[in-house]
């Protein structure tokens, strides 16, 4: 079974970006445990700090956090492709908000490291597509208002990356 | 104009067709630009599985419309993509695909294939851009030369699960590519813990890979494909967010 020291050890052998020289754009999921080979949030979070570190490229801009229907507490996913809406408890509501509040610290030791822009891209499917950006809207307004963005650190950029597929052709189709 | 808003909506698409002529050859290529055919053979006791939708498509001469086409193998279906699926009409339709750009394959079994895999998938080799293949099997040489059947592949998706069957059968090093590849959009390996030399054998010959932007999750070789991106690397993913499709 892999342990957080085995997977961390592996990590650093592998995620040498130093020789990457033409690397703009880091993207990762919003690590909620299973993002970096299952190991712990808290582990996940100090990998991608050492990733972010050995980083040398002159380009390097842009870190982005994907979020997913999971990583919403107001969305849940009966089968694949249909999430739904479903009303959060105040308890659930002030929960996220902590969970958030932790991404975020974690987004400004990351930063002190290496300099970049921050993304959070709600990486959903249309019908949630809505909530989903309020959401982190919602959760960047909230770390403003608590801890405030500057010059240094400036406010995260929210977008949605659409998520689509295209169907197969109707069964009757006429020819 | 209006079509192109549509496209991922069926319905839509559908009874735009139903409008006119003129609107009808506007939304077909759209209709049928992707096809999926799954292996299971009945669910609900009608035949929907290969190669049903390939047969009903041909009959329309829909075929060449399609730009994506995928073989989809359920989870609880164990058996491959193999050349017993093909007889000489199956192939002829199969060969009637002469514009996809997308190719995904589920469980590819390369080697039943060999060494005539050129009469079933060479019609692909001009048009195919992106080719994703979930658990193929076969050595790594066989992976290869598969790849390298497709002379302007751009984007590779190698998608392999958590547990990879032990003992690999020993490679053939005479086979050697048809084609050098471009390779240069975007590489998505996920649970590769396969032997590496199917990554080292795609990075000599190919004479190197050159992808722009890379989907990692859970890859033995990591460090050997961030090397040799090294000058051409621009996006790196730590987690894929669909690995399945």
């Amino acid at each position: 079974m892999l342990t957080d020291r085995s997977i961390a050890r592996s990590f650093l052998q592998d995620f040498d970006l130093s020789r990457n020289k033409s690397l703009r754009t880091l993207q990762v999921t919003a690590w909620s445990g299973d993002a970096l080979r299952a190991c712990s949030p808290a582990v996940a979070a100090r990998l991608l700090t050492y990733a972010l570190s050995t980083i040398t490229s002159p380009v390097f801009t842009e870190f982005t956090a994907f979020y997913q229907e999971h990583h919403f507490c107001g969305v849940e996913s009966p089968g694949p492709g249909q999430p739904r809406l479903r009303k959060r408890s105040p308890g659930e509501k002030a929960e996220e908000a902590l969970w958030h509040r932790r991404r975020f610290e974690a987004f400004r030791r990351m930063h002190k490291v290496r300099n970049f822009r921050l993304v959070l891209c709600a990486d959903v499917w249309e019908r949630v597509r809505e909530y989903s950006v309020r959401v982190l809207k919602a959760a960047v307004a909230a770390e403003e208002a608590k801890v405030g963005f500057d010059s240094i650190f400036p406010e995260p950029l929210v977008v949605y990356r659409p998520r689509a597929s295209r169907p197969n052709p109707p069964k009757r189709m006429l020819g | 104009m209006v079509i192109a808003h549509l496209i991922y909506d069926k319905r839509s698409l559908l009874s735009c067709s139903l409008i006119c002529s003129f609107w009808y050859t506007a939304t077909v290529p759209h209709l049928h630009h992707t096809l999926v055919v799954q292996t299971f053979s009945r669910r609900d006791g009608q035949k929907i599985g290969w190669p049903k939708p390939l047969q009903e498509a041909s009959k329309l001469g829909l075929l060449p419309l399609v730009k994506k086409f995928r073989v989809r193998v359920g989870f609880s279906d164990t058996a491959m993509f193999s050349r017993k699926r093909f007889n000489w009409r199956t192939l002829r339709q199969f060969s009637a695909l002469r514009s996809v750009q997308e190719l995904a394959i589920d469980y590819l079994d390369i080697p039943s294939f060999m060494p005539r895999i050129r009469r079933y998938f060479g019609h692909f080799s001009l048009t195919v851009q992106s080719l994703a293949l979930r658990k193929p099997r076969g050595t790594s040489r066989q992976i290869v030369f598969f790849i390298g059947l497709f002379q302007h592949l751009e984007d590779l998706k190698l998608l392999y699960d958590v547990i990879y069957p032990q003992g690999e059968q020993a490679n053939d090093r005479t086979l050697v590519p048809s084609f050098i590849p471009p390779l240069r959009g975007q590489l998505a390996i996920t649970c590769f813990r396969r032997n590496v030399d199917l990554l080292k054998d795609m990075i000599d010959l190919f004479g190197g890979i050159r992808f722009r932007c890379m989907d990692i999750f859970n890859v033995k070789g990591t460090r050997l494909l961030l090397g040799a991106c090294a000058d051409t690397l621009e996006t790196l993913r730590l987690c894929p967010t669909d690995p399945h499709g």
